[in-house]
C-alpha cells in the first residue's frame, strides 16, 4: 500500500502559565491511501493534538517544535513527499478543506450559527472550486444569452458574463503562477542545501503575497449595485450545495440549506459538518470524534455514512475516538496513544487479539463487553500531569510489567511482528 | 418489610412551553408520560434511553429535585398499604379519603419535615463531577455538608466520618483541605460518590456517572459503585445511554423512549431476547469491541421526534420497520410477555 500521510518525530507544545506542557512525545502516524486508520486513546492523549498538528491548525499557546507532516499526495511526490511543515500559510489553506479536511467533534460548535447552512457548505466551492463555479456560471449565462430575451435582461447578463469572465481569467493567471512557485519550491527542497533557507522564504512569502484578483475586480465586487452580478455565481453555488446535500441522504435538502444551526437535530448538524469536510472530495478524511456526542441510533447512522463514503468518495480516513467498539468496527489499522506516545500500532484484528503493550491490554480489558463475567480490570492511577511527564516511557507510573529500564529511557518504536509495531521495554531486546 | 423499595405509579411530568406577550401556556414537553415501575430491594435497575427521552428527568422526578405534573410515588412503604390507597383512589367517589393517606405516603405531596427526613434514604450522583461539586468548598465541606444539614454527625466526629467515606470510595487521606479542582475526573466522581453516600442512604440515582470519564477511570468506578452495592445493600437506579455499561451493572433493564417506557425486564433477557423494535435497534447500534464478529446492524432513519408533539399511537412508529395501521392509531400498553418480569409496549412483539 502506498503512503498518503506520515509524520516524524512530531513534538507539539503548549506553553501555559503552569509550565510547558508536553502534549506530543515524538509522535509517529502513517495513514496509507485506501485505510481507514484509527487513533484511540483517553482524553488528553494527544490524539486530536496529533491532527491538528497535521493540518497545523495546533491552537494558540500550542506551537509545533519539531519533527514533520509528510505529504504524498500527487503521484510526483511519491518518492519524497512535501513536508509541510514549513510550507506557506497560503499553501496550507489551499490543502485544508480540498485535499484534506476535518470533522470536528461537536457539530454544534463547528458550525457558525449566524450564517446559513448552504453558505457554510459553499464556502468550500467559493474557496477551492472557484474557477469551476465560474466556468459553469459562464457557460450558463452563454446559453441564456442565445436564447430568446427581452433586450435589457440580455444586456445586464452579458456584462455579467464579462465580470465573470474576467474574474476566471485572473483567477487562473493566479494559479498558473502558484504552481510555478510550487515547482520552485519542490524543485529547492530537492536540493537539500544549506543555503536556500532565505531563497525558500522568499518565495514562500511570494505565494503569500499574490492576489487572485486584481484592484479592479475587487472594486467591482465591492460597488453595491455591481456587485449584484456575482448573485448569479451564487446561485450556481447554491445548486451544488443541494446536490451535495442530497447525495448524503439530508432529506428536504432546499429547505435545509435555508436553515440556521439551530434549526437542526444533533446528527443533522453532524451530516452538514460532513457535507463540508466532503464538498471537494478529499484524498484524506479526519474525522476528530464524529460521533461522541451523538445517541447510539445517530451514531450508527453516522458510522454507517461515512463507511459508505469512504468506499465510494474518499480515499483514506483518518479516525480518532475513544470508543474501542467503533475501532473495532470501522478501523483497518489502529494506534493506540498515551499521554503524547503512540504506544502500539497495528492491524486491528491483531490489535484486539494480541495487544502487545501493557496499556493496550489494559484498555481493552477495561471495556465493558457484551459478554463480561466478574470484575472488569482496571489501569490504577490517573492521566499524568503533562508538565511533568514521567521520565522514560511515559505509561512506567501505571504499569504493571513496570522495569528498571523503564524509568531511565524511553522505548523505541519496533516492529515485533510484519505490521505490528510497539514501543516498549518488554520487547526490545527481541524477548519476551 | 416488602420486597419493592420504590414504587412508581403513572407518573407524569410535563415542562410548560410559553408564548406570546402574556407567557401564554402553549404546549407542554411531555418528559416522563405515564411511567409505571417498581424497583426491589437491593436491585440494581438501568434505565437507557437516548438523550432527551426522559430518563433523567424520571430520575430527578424521583428525588423530587423536580416537581412531578401528577403521579404517585411510594418509597419504602407496606405495599398492602399502597394497594388500598390506590385502590381509593381508583373510584372517583372514594378518592377525597386517599388524600390524608397519601400527604403521608407519597413522595410527591409530602410536606418539607417529612421530605426532609426521607432525603436521607435517597440520595443522587450527578453525571458530571466537574460541575456538580463547589469549586469554592473544601472537600472536607462538600461531604460534610449532607451530614450537617440532616444533623447526623456533630463536632469533632464530622472530620472522622468523612475520613471514613473518603475511605470506602478508594481515597486516601489528606485530601480534606482541598479544593475540587485539584483533583482529576475519577477522583472528583468518588467525592461526589462519598457525598451521596454521607447519609446512608437506601436508594441512589446514579445520573450517568461515567459518561464524562475515561474508559480506564470509568471501570475504576463501575467497580466500586458494585462493589459498594454489595457492603451497604444499595438500590440504584442507574440511568445511562451506555448500554455495556447497564449490562455490567444492572439487574434489570428499563428502555425509554420519549417519556414512555417501552421495555423493561431482566438484563440477560433483554439482551439474549429483546421483543421491543426499538430495543433491538438500540442493542444492534452498539459498537462492540471485537472485530471478529460482524453483525447485521438496524439502522434507524430519522431523530427521535419532538416531546411537544410525540407521534400518536405507538410513538415509535415513524421509525419502525415493523409498523401497522394498529401503531398509528392506538398506544401499546406494556404488556406482561409471560417471562418472569418481562414487559414490553408493542402491539406486534408477538411477531416479530
Amino acid at each position: 500500500m502506498e503512503k498518503l500521510i506520515e509524520t516524524n518525530e512530531l513534538y507539539t507544545n503548549f506553553n501555559t502559565f503552569e509550565g510547558v506542557v508536553k502534549a506530543l512525545n515524538g509522535v509517529g502516524v502513517v495513514v496509507n491511501e485506501g485505510e481507514t486508520y484509527g487513533l484511540v486513546g483517553e482524553s488528553g492523549c494527544g490524539k486530536s493534538v496529533t491532527v491538528r498538528s497535521m493540518m497545523r491548525i495546533v491552537q494558540a499557546p500550542g506551537k509545533i517544535e519539531s519533527g514533520k507532516v509528510v505529504l504524498f499526495f500527487r503521484a510526483e511526490d511519491r518518492s519524497k513527499g512535501i513536508d509541510i511543515i514549513d510550507r506557506s500559510e497560503a499553501y496550507m489553506t489551499s490543502i485544508r478543506g480540498d485535499s484534506i479536511s476535518m470533522i470536528f467533534q461537536e457539530a454544534s460548535t463547528s458550525l457558525n450559527p449566524v450564517l446559513s447552512i448552504g453558505y457554510q457548505v459553499g464556502e468550500s466551492f467559493h474557496y477551492h472550486r472557484r474557477p469551476q463555479m465560474l466556468k459553469e456560471t459562464i457557460a450558463e449565462l452563454d446559453a441564456e444569452i442565445g436564447g430568446k430575451l427581452p433586450p435589457l435582461s440580455k444586456a445586464w447578463r452579458s456584462v455579467t458574463k464579462r465580470l465573470l469572465a474576467r474574474e476566471l481569467r485572473e483567477r487562473e493567471a493566479y494559479d498558473a503562477r502558484i504552481d510555478e512557485i510550487d515547482k520552485e519550491l519542490y524543485a529547492l527542497e530537492e536540493q537539500e542545501g544549506a543555503g536556500d533557507v532565505s531563497k525558500k522564504r522568499d518565495l514562500n512569502a511570494r505565494r503569500d503575497a499574490l492576489q487572485d484578483h486584481s484592484a479592479l475586480t475587487g472594486f467591482f465586487m465591492g460597488v453595491p449595485f455591481l456587485k449584484r452580478y456575482r448573485k448569479r455565481l451564487e446561485k450556481t453555488v447554491h445548486r451544488h450545495v443541494v446536490e451535495l446535500l442530497r447525495t448524503l441522504g439530508v432529506p428536504n435538502p432546499e429547505r435545509i440549506a435555508d436553515a440556521y444551526p439551530h434549526e437542526l437535530s444533533g446528527g443533522m448538524q453532524q451530516r452538514i459538518v460532513i457535507a463540508i469536510a466532503l464538498a471537494c472530495h478529499p484524498v484524506l478524511l479526519i474525522a476528530d470524534e464524529p460521533t461522541s456526542n451523538l445517541d447510539v441510533t445517530i451514531q450508527a447512522q453516522i458510522i454507517d455514512l461515512i463507511k459508505r463514503l469512504k468506499e465510494a468518495t474518499i480515499s483514506s480516513v483518518l479516525f480518532i475516538t475513544h470508543d474501542l467498539g467503533l475501532v473495532a468496527e470501522v478501523c483497518d489499522r489502529v494506534s493506540v496513544m498515551y499521554a503524547g506516545d503512540v504506544s502500539e500500532t497495528a492491524a486491528v484484528q491483531e490489535l484486539f487479539k494480541k495487544p502487545l503493550h501493557p496499556y493496550s491490554q489494559g484498555l481493552l480489558n477495561s471495556v465493558p463487553k457484551v459478554e463480561q463475567d466478574g470484575e472488569l480490570a482496571t489501569i490504577p492511577g490517573a492521566v499524568p500531569n503533562l508538565i511533568v511527564p514521567p521520565t522514560g516511557c511515559r505509561f512506567h507510573p501505571r504499569c504493571p510489567k513496570k522495569m528498571d529500564v523503564c524509568s531511565a529511557s524511553k522505548p523505541p518504536m519496533i516492529e515485533w511482528a510484519p505490521g505490528h509495531w510497539v514501543a516498549c521495554h518488554l520487547y526490545t531486546d527481541g524477548k519476551r | 418489610m416488602s420486597d419493592t423499595l420504590l414504587d412508581i405509579r403513572d407518573l407524569y411530568k410535563y415542562y410548560p412551553v410559553t408564548g406570546g406577550v402574556f407567557r401564554k401556556h402553549v404546549a407542554d414537553v411531555k418528559a416522563v408520560d405515564g411511567v409505571n415501575l417498581q424497583i426491589k430491594r437491593g436491585e440494581c435497575v438501568g434505565l437507557v434511553g437516548e438523550s432527551g427521552c426522559g430518563k433523567t428527568t424520571l430520575g430527578k422526578t424521583i428525588l423530587r429535585l423536580h416537581e412531578s405534573t401528577s403521579g404517585r410515588i411510594y418509597f419504602d412503604q407496606n405495599p398492602d398499604k399502597i394497594e388500598e390507597v390506590e385502590r381509593l383512589l381508583a373510584a372517583p367517589e372514594t378518592a377525597g379519603q386517599a388524600k390524608a393517606a397519601l400527604a403521608e405516603m407519597d413522595i410527591t405531596k409530602m410536606d418539607g419535615t417529612r421530605l426532609r427526613a426521607l432525603r436521607r434514604q435517597m440520595q443522587i450522583v450527578f453525571q458530571d463531577p466537574s460541575n456538580s461539586l463547589d469549586p469554592r468548598m473544601l472537600i472536607r465541606d462538600i461531604i460534610a455538608e449532607p451530614l450537617e444539614a440532616q444533623n447526623l454527625v456533630k463536632g469533632a466526629d464530622v472530620d472522622k466520618r468523612v475520613l471514613e467515606l473518603l475511605d470506602i470510595v478508594g481515597m486516601g487521606t489528606g485530601h480534606l483541605k482541598r479544593y475540587p479542582h485539584e483533583f482529576s475526573g475519577g477522583q472528583r466522581q468518588r467525592i461526589a460518590i462519598a457525598r451521596a453516600l454521607a447519609t446512608n442512604p437506601k436508594f441512589v440515582v446514579m445520573d450517568e456517572p461515567t459518561s464524562a470519564l475515561d474508559v480506564s477511570v470509568q471501570a475504576q468506578i463501575l467497580n466500586l459503585l458494585k462493589k459498594l452495592q454489595r457492603d451497604f445493600q444499595l438500590t440504584y437506579l442507574f440511568v445511562t445511554h451506555h448500554l455495556l455499561v447497564v449490562k455490567y451493572t444492572s439487574d434489570r433493564i428499563v428502555v425509554m423512549y420519549l417519556g414512555k417506557v417501552v421495555e423493561n425486564g431482566p438484563t440477560k433477557q433483554i439482551f439474549e431476547k429483546p421483543l421491543h423494535p426499538y430495543t433491538k435497534a438500540l442493542l444492534s447500534a452498539i459498537p462492540v469491541p471485537d472485530p471478529t464478529t460482524k453483525r447485521e446492524k438496524i439502522i434507524l432513519t430519522g431523530d427521535v421526534p419532538n416531546p411537544v408533539n410525540p407521534p400518536k399511537g405507538c410513538r415509535f412508529h415513524p421509525r419502525c420497520s415493523y409498523a401497522q395501521e394498529i401503531c398509528r392509531t392506538q398506544e401499546p400498553a406494556l404488556d406482561p410477555t409471560g417471562m418472569d418480569g418481562h414487559t414490553v409496549a408493542c402491539h406486534r412483539w408477538k411477531e416479530i
